[in-house]
């Protein structure tokens, strides 16, 4: 409770800051949107009055993750067409330009829709897209959408918005827009825009193009002609601090600098002369960091493109996300229906549409009813394809890498090539020392598989339960989502680290006995791989506790591995 | 329409600019994928292409852009008397998620539930007629969409079966793929119909970065004064083309460039005959472009890349790699 009106009666600088965004959208659509982190919360709806009073007298319209084609490229109306008795058509959300997007829970669109709304950002089919993103840790929007949007910002820690005033700018915008582009901005400030956005490690070259067109709505909404170091400043903190991937290395700059600048806004901006100007890139860099979230380095990560591979395959809503295939539409089919199945109104029109007239006279019903027979009605098919994931769990602990690691990640490798020429999804995790990580949720990008196996270090205990631990939460999780896991384990069965990562063999060996005996209720299909220097007991009665198949690793080339994997999947599959 | 971003004012991706200009100058090399990283002009290029081509004669509204008033097309055989005009050659895009009735075509529910009339209504395929489809994330399209691609890329026709309607129409269309390696992987099937395969990557050379902003901006501010200072250049590379379509067909090859083409392709493994195929066209509409009449060594070295590039049996973990052995053959080969 303090801290809210602690915060009321100062406004903080985000907020601050996002109020320019607003002005510089209003006042230039070329920006194209903003996206907004933020749980719903009071902030977020006092947010979308503000967002409406920005960009009026733009009407709202939401794209959600399972909006029709027809809701966004418009058709004919079937429904009123049958109400009205005549063909009427709809305008869908794109290609009108009274309206803006929101899109709600942008977190969860697919790749499919963000490819759609990107098409229709390019094409200048709409005006703003205004991203709400509710996600949680490491939800996020899709990077081809959050690319394509001068501005984003995280509000999750802000208790507070400001009230925008925008009648001022409203009243003159025609006059600040004709303005806009004659706002002349110096040849130094527009190369540094670039030279910043690769230091900050930010590829794609929409960025200090945002940058260079932000600077100058917001000098034309001062009323200036030129561009000022503020304006410049400011332009690099909204378009490309939220887009860095890296800080850049430059000497320890200082904080209080920024604050000052930020205090100081209105008075030094007069004695700016345009044209003799010289920003020192630590200024830049500090301006930037203020803006950066306190967990810089766990954000970045979230934000570099490589992330966007979990959601690449997302389908709309919740939980199946990873990777779902559940449902992709076949053709609909003609069928008896019945109220559990879904109609398909499109096809079932037009299969009865050719034999409308002949009906009508067979039938003498006037002429603008549609006559439908049962054997018109067309069903909606989907189909359940469900894909393999692979899990491997790999053992590296000291005394496997001694061993073997090396020829295991050779198995490992060619398994991949495999998994590729299949079409499977793989995961990777590793266990070492005290504990499992999980180096590649479930996916289907082999470079990254690759990647993350290459690196995979050697050492430590031998900690078979947390490992196993991870793969059936995985499996689990996959399960829900419609795939098929698979865990593939590679180990020398020696256990001596129990779940708690205490060096213990008893507990460790009952460990990891429970999560075989885990694996084996949930049937999932598995298959140990001792990587012993000779086949060995513990593998083996792991093998056998999980119900699991037993390879030996000195007999398995990697071909009879890949075999051995797939045919134990199979069998699983055919017995269920 | 709007008016796009000149083709020529597109700062480097030199290799990317060039296979879309040869598989323009010979649309029978095939398609052209694009992988590389998100902002890096991709998409600004192949949208550019539509106004920098050479504009199409084809009869008026007609969707299949037939060249002229004909008996094989549903809409010119309606037609008592051709008009033919002058059209900006096709580039369509295929949005990700577009379902198969937008991309093959279907029944006009409109004249259907209006006149009770059966008629064809074109999709997308009808569309891209004698241009470019264009398909950006190609690797992430669903897999039934793709069948339908590659069957129309390989016969140049598309045939539709469905609701009682037994169309076939022309389409004979340059595919363009674009997308992320990162994101998926593009099945082996469709790479392999691609004529080229170019990567792109966004310029780490910062002027070259400064440079795109500029131009960028300066479109932007008066895209009217932009594209007139552009003009010269389009027409320049627009007449460029033109000329190497008409002196293609006379560039000649010569068997011991023939055996090289062959012997590179030996040397890295390439599966099947496209590899030897796609060089040849690829280095004959090369030659033409450079005003030759004969295709020289240097030219399949231009050239070998893109053409090879997506062709080598590789392990697909194998991530660098492939150029550095293409280059290597081709060292081998063409300078022995």
């Amino acid at each position: 409770m303090k801290r809210k009106i602690e915060l009321s009666a100062k406004t903080s600088p985000k907020i601050k800051l996002l109020r320019k965004a607003f002005f510089a959208l209003a006042v230039d659509p070329f920006l194209k949107g903003i996206n907004i982190r933020s749980r719903a919360s009071h902030l977020r709806s006092q947010l979308s009055i503000e967002i409406e009073k920005a960009l009026y007298p733009l009407k709202p319209s939401k794209i959600h993750g399972q909006i029709t084609d027809f809701d966004l490229y418009g058709g004919i109306d079937i429904s009123n067409s049958i109400k009205e008795k005549e063909l009427t058509k709809r305008t869908g959300i794109f290609g009108n330009p009274s309206q803006f997007i929101y899109l709600a829970m942008s977190e969860r669109i697919g790749s499919s829709l963000a490819g759609k709304i990107c098409l229709a950002i390019d094409k200048r089919q709409t005006s703003y897209v205004i991203s709400l993103d509710e996600g949680l840790e490491d939800e996020r929007t899709p990077y081809s959408i959050l690319d394509r949007l001068a501005f984003a910002f995280d509000l999750n820690d802000e208790r507070q918005l400001q009230r925008v005033n925008l009648s001022k700018i409203r009243d003159n915008l025609p006059e600040i827009r004709s303005r806009l582009l004659k706002v002349h901005i110096s040849e130094k400030m527009k190369n540094q825009f670039s030279i910043t956005a690769l230091a900050l490690g930010i590829t794609s070259l929409r960025a200090p193009i945002f940058a260079l067109r932000t600077a100058r709505a917001l000098a034309a909404i001062r009323g200036k002609s030129f561009v000022s170091k503020n304006d410049f400043i400011m332009a690099i903190q909204l378009t490309l601090a939220h887009k860095a991937t890296q800080i850049p290395t430059i000497q320890e700059p200082q904080k209080q600098e920024e604050e000052q600048e930020e205090t100081n806004d209105t008075k030094n901006e007069e004695n700016n002369d345009p044209n003799e100007m010289d920003i020192p890139q630590e200024m830049i860099i500090s301006a930037i960091e203020s803006t950066l979230p306190k967990d810089v380095l766990g954000e970045m990560k979230l934000l570099s493109p490589k992330k966007d591979t979990l959601n690449s395959n997302a389908s709309g809503s919740g939980q199946r996300k990873l990777g779902n295939r559940r449902g992709s539409p076949k053709p609909s089919r003609k069928m008896p229906f019945d109220t559990s199945k879904r109609l398909d109104l499109i096809s079932t029109l037009r299969s009865a549409a050719p034999w409308q007239k002949l009906r009508r006279e067979l039938h003498g019903s006037p002429d603008n009813s549609i006559i439908i027979y049962k054997d018109d009605l067309f069903v909606r098919q989907y189909e359940e394809k469900s894909d393999r994931l692979i899990i491997f769990t790999v053992d590296a602990s000291g005394s496997n890498a001694i061993g073997r690691l090396g020829e295991a990640k050779g198995a490992i490798e060619y398994l991949l090539g495999e998994a590729y020429a299949n079409r499977d999804h793989v995961s990777l995790i590793a266990f070492r020392g005290t504990k499992a990580e999980v180096l590649l949720p479930a996916t289907r990008s082999l470079v990254q598989a690759k990647k993350k196996l290459a690196d995979l270090p050697g050492g430590g205990g031998t900690p078979i339960a947390s490992g196993l631990e991870k793969a059936v939460e995985i499996s689990i999780t996959a399960r829900n989502k419609g795939l098929t896991p698979t865990i593939a384990i590679m180990t020398d069965g020696k256990a001596n680290i129990s779940l708690e990562g205490q060096v213990d063999k008893k507990q460790a060996l009952s460990d990891s006995e429970n999560f075989c005996m885990v694996i084996q209720n949930l049937k999932i299909p598995a298959i140990v791989i001792d990587t012993s220097n000779r086949p060995q007991q513990p593998a083996k009665d792991l093998a056998q506790k999980a119900n699991a198949k037993y390879i030996p690793m000195p007999r398995a080339d990697a071909k009879k591995l890949s075999n051995a994997i797939s045919k134990s999947s199979n069998e699983f599959h055919t017995n269920q | 329409m709007r008016d796009t971003f000149p083709f020529t004012a597109i700062v480097g991706q030199h290799e990317m600019k060039q296979a879309l200009i040869l598989a323009a100058i010979d649309s029978s090399i095939g398609g052209v994928l694009v992988l590389g990283d998100r902002g890096t002009g991709k998409s600004t290029i192949v949208r550019s292409l539509a106004s920098l081509l050479p504009k199409i004669r084809a009869e008026e509204n007609c969707p299949y852009n037939c060249p002229k008033i004909n008996n094989q097309c549903d809409f010119c055989k309606k037609k008592q008397e051709g008009k033919v005009v002058q059209k900006t050659s096709p580039v369509v895009d295929l949005p990700l998620g577009s379902t198969e009735d937008r991309v093959v075509g279907s029944l006009d529910i409109e004249a259907a539930l209006k006149n009770g009339e059966k008629n064809f209504e074109p999709g997308l395929l009808a569309r891209a007629n004698r241009g470019f489809l264009y398909i950006d994330e190609v690797n992430l399209l669903e897999d039934h969409i793709v069948d339908l691609l590659l069957d129309a890329a390989a016969s140049g026709e598309n045939l539709v079966e469905r609701e009682g309607m037994s169309i076939r129409h022309q389409s004979k269309f340059v595919l363009i793929g674009s997308g992320n390696p990162e994101e998926g992987e593009l099945r082996p099937q469709l790479l392999d119909r691609f004529g080229l395969s170019v990567e792109v990557k966004s310029p780490e050379d910062i002027d070259e970065r400064i440079e795109v902003v500029k131009r960028r901006d300066e479109y932007e501010v008066n895209p009217k004064k932009f594209l007139r200072n552009w003009l010269p250049e389009e027409k320049k590379l627009r007449e460029k083309i033109l000329l190497a379509r008409k002196l293609i067909k006379t560039v000649t090859i010569s068997d011991q460039i023939l055996k090289k083409c062959a012997t590179l392709c030996v040397e890295i493994g390439a599966d099947g005959l496209r590899g030897e195929l796609t060089l040849l066209r690829t280095a004959r509409a090369y030659a033409a472009f450079n005003g030759r009449r004969e295709v020289e060594e240097n030219h399949l070295q231009e050239i070998c890349l893109p053409a090879l590039r997506h062709r080598l049996r590789k392990n697909p973990l194998d991530e660098a790699g492939s150029d550095v052995r293409i280059s290597r053959a081709v060292a081998g080969i063409l300078n022995s």
